[in-house]
């Protein structure tokens, strides 16, 4: 103990005159003894924590424990059980039997086809609840998630303790787990496979435990499991004694490269783990409903886990898309699309309810899906201290506007909410036009010089023909002129081209007019009113 | 105790309103920019409360009554809007000057809710209205109609609402009106004028005719209801 102690001062001595004599400009061959000693003291430690799922195929399906369940899968042609509740094992029922012999053993055996798709959604999820861990995670796709613990022990106060909150944890939702931990991640793999829970927490016990593990835990195919049985090995301990160039000759150099992973002689670099960048996540209403409230309720489930998967992420989204599933239809769709990022659940439920209780739904819901496409956050939105201060290049005023103006789309519609712009044109139905209303940074300097002839402050969407009575037009009664006429001709360039004469009238019942006379048709239109 | 006394200290109950007492103290108002109309009303427009404007054909005038108004709450000079209405009209060329905006976080924008034809922007940029402060939303329902007045007035981001009903519950307009007291917002909604006749919690209610010479600018207003000032009937050139 002391000797180790004395060695590593004597490196640490080592390691700083090199440095002190690097920087004072010394001899390079020092460089090779600083380097040496570099890498027997900073090796970082490791540790990975491998977490089985021996039932995913049952638990993908949502079966529950209350009664016997079995999963089906096609092997070679036939049909026959992959695996099996506890309750279905007590009955008599194996995973390899036949479809027959299970439902004779149980009748009321609850049968499930198997959906691969479903284990790799499930594995999937469970690997991003695992970053709250660790930042390395891995999907072994045959049921297993491994976790690089080494730098998390510290902060989950010790292995045992994280093992056992990681179980807790996974239990609580329903898996039955099988956890072993080894320097090596394929160590701990072959561990979980075996069914062995041991810890193993350096490289030196790894040959030790991995020696009596059976054949069966490295998952290798079934004729090179044959050709080992029939040399007489039957555990991993004999497969590493056999001589190294005879073993890559009979079964083949990749399972010997695997070996030597697994006992830690040779780097085993594991595909790791990165989370979706956008949120996708869909729930099923159970049993299928046309009730507002029940849908409200996933809604705030979904909304919840978003705005987890939000903080978690430090991000926002600008915006979210609902759809709603129903037999045998098309989806309903509902879409929120805010004016700048948000990540509050609270707003988002908020706009989904008031699209929802506008929408008719065709058929009963079955299920609902939220997608959002994330953005990184740029600075976290702290509030202005001062009334005119900018926060963010936006004024705190600016934030509530685009609140309401989101409110209002949500239930009115997004195209029924605008704010007004100029165009310029002459043609006086096309001067103006439909816009965004305006965000932060608007108030630019108007045009200095305006159309001459005074304009209606009503224009009606479409003009409307008026009678005419000897010559003069008439709308509920006589109308007078006040105005001469104004030629408006323009707009021959798309086709649109028109030819009219504007004059201003006044009406029977005192209110000032805007009519016009085309001058192809020669007849006489209401277009707007003053006032 | 005399009867003076007696009488004096009746009179200064807060439950007796005389006629010419029309100090209501720290209300809100908005100058008109018709001095009469402003003597009227007791200082200018209400905020705060609901203001009901009735018409018995659009277009009469009931805008052009509210834009001085509008334009002082945009910044402007008010003048600018009167001679803007009347040069307008006589067909001379207009230079209109920017505003200077600066949102300091206090309310700034327009709502329009469910207007009846197209708010038409060279119009309101001649009179001097800043387009890009307006916000147009339109509704089938009434109800929607009802609900986006509520939701502008609660926002406190809109310094007025202008808003079209027809036939409206007294339970509605209530509701306005507590909408419109909670963010002090100045509330204008226009209806027919058939509903003169039927309750309304409006402190100020307004019916729009024609006057005699249209074609100048005249508008005849007749107050049905004022809590600031005398009812009556007032011509006033727009």
């Amino acid at each position: 103990m002391l000797k180790q102690q004395a060695h590593q001062a004597k490196a640490q001595l080592q390691l700083f005159t090199a440095l002190d004599d690097s920087l004072a400009g010394a001899a390079p061959d020092s460089r090779g003894a600083h380097e040496a000693s570099l890498s027997k003291t900073t090796r970082p430690y490791r540790l990975w924590l491998c977490i089985r799922f021996p039932e995913l195929s049952l638990e993908a399906l949502g079966s529950s424990r209350d009664y016997p369940a079995a999963v089906l899968s096609e092997q070679s042609g036939t049909t026959a059980v992959l695996s099996c509740n506890a309750k279905a094992a007590r009955l008599g029922v194996s995973p390899g039997m036949t479809l027959n012999t299970a439902l004779a053993l149980s009748p009321t055996l609850d049968i499930r086809q198997r959906r691969q798709s479903a284990e790799r959604d499930l594995l999937q999820a469970r690997a991003n609840w695992a970053l709250a861990y660790t930042p390395v995670v891995s999907i072994e796709f045959s049921g297993a998630v491994l976790l690089e613990v080494g730098g998390s022990l510290r902060l989950f106060g010790g292995l045992s303790h994280l093992r056992r909150r990681l179980r807790e944890d996974l239990q609580a939702c329903g898996h039955r787990v099988i956890i072993a931990s080894a320097p090596v991640a394929k160590a701990a793999l072959w561990l979980t496979r075996a069914g062995k829970e041991t810890d193993c927490s350096s490289e030196n016990e790894l040959p030790g435990l991995l020696a009596d593990l059976p054949l069966g835990c490295l998952d290798w195919p079934v004729a090179v499991q044959r050709q080992l049985l029939q040399m007489g090995i039957r555990t991993l301990g004999g497969c590493v004694r056999l001589p190294r160039d005879g073993f890559a000759r009979r079964a083949g150099p990749g399972y010997l490269r695997e070996l030597d992973q697994g006992f830690g002689r040779s780097p085993d670099l594991l595909p790791y783990y990165q989370p979706h960048e956008d949120f996708h996540e869909a729930l099923e209403i159970m049993p299928e409903s046309l009730v507002a409230e029940e849908i409200a309720g996933v809604l705030h489930e979904l909304c919840s886990r978003l705005s987890v998967f939000l903080r978690q992420r430090q991000a926002n989204v600008q915006k979210l898309h609902v759809q709603m599933e129903h037999c045998g239809r098309d989806s309903t769709p509902l879409e929120v699309v805010l004016r700048e990022p948000c990540s509050s659940a609270n707003y988002f439920l908020e706009l989904l309810h008031l699209q929802l209780d506008q929408q008719i739904l065709p058929a009963p819901v079955i299920g609902l899906s939220l997608h959002a496409a994330v953005m990184p956050a740029t600075t976290s939105k702290a509030g202005a201290l001062l009334a005119g201060t900018k926060v963010n290049g936006h004024d705190a005023s600016s934030v509530t506007a685009n609140r309401l103006v989101e409110r209002l789309r949500a239930r009115l519609g997004a195209q029924q909410v605008h704010g007004l712009s100029l165009v310029a044109e002459h043609r006086p139905e096309r001067a103006w036009s439909v816009t965004e209303p305006a965000g932060p940074g608007y108030g630019q300097p108007l045009p200095g010089q305006m159309v001459s002839r005074v304009r209606p402050l009503w224009l009606f969407t479409s003009p409307r023909r008026l009678e005419t009575l000897h010559g003069k037009p008439v709308y509920r009664g006589a109308l007078a002129f006040i105005s001469d006429a104004e030629r408006i001709e323009s707009g021959w360039w798309d086709g649109n081209d028109i030819r009219r004469d504007y004059y201003s009238v006044t009406g029977n019942g005192g209110n000032r007019l805007w009519i016009y006379r085309d001058c192809r048709d020669l007849c006489w239109y209401l277009h707007g009113l003053f006032g | 105790m005399s009867r003076e006394y007696r009488l004096r200290k009746l009179l200064k109950s807060p439950h007796i309103w005389r006629p010419g007492d029309f100090s209501v103290a720290g209300r809100n108002h908005v100058p008109t920019g018709f001095t009469k109309l402003d003597r009227q009303l007791g200082g200018g427009w209400p905020v705060g409360v609901l203001t009901e404007i009735l018409t018995d054909q659009p277009g009469i005038g009931e805008l052009r009554l509210l834009l001085p108004a509008l334009l002082h709450l945009n910044g402007n000079d008010m003048s600018q809007a009167n001679s803007a209405c009347v040069s307008g009209l006589r067909g001379k060329a207009l230079d209109i000057k920017a505003p200077d905006i600066q949102s300091n976080g206090r309310p700034d924008r327009l709502a329009w809710i469910a207007p009846p034809y197209i708010p038409y922007v060279p119009a309101l940029m001649q009179h001097g209205l800043d387009i890009s402060r307006i916000l147009v939303a339109h509704s089938a329902r009434q109800v929607d109609t009802l609900w986006a007045m509520e939701q502008a007035l609660r926002s406190s981001v809109c310094m007025a609402v202008l808003g079209w009903l027809t036939d409206v519950d007294d339970q509605s307009l209530r509701r306005l009106q507590l909408a419109a007291e909670s963010a002090t917002c100045w509330a204008v909604i226009f209806r027919p004028a058939r509903f003169s006749g039927s309750a309304s919690p409006a402190p100020l209610r307004i019916c729009i005719k024609a006057g005699d010479k249209p074609q100048s600018g005249d508008l005849d207003l007749e107050i049905l209801r004022n809590r600031y000032g005398p009812i009556g009937s007032l011509t006033l050139q727009c």
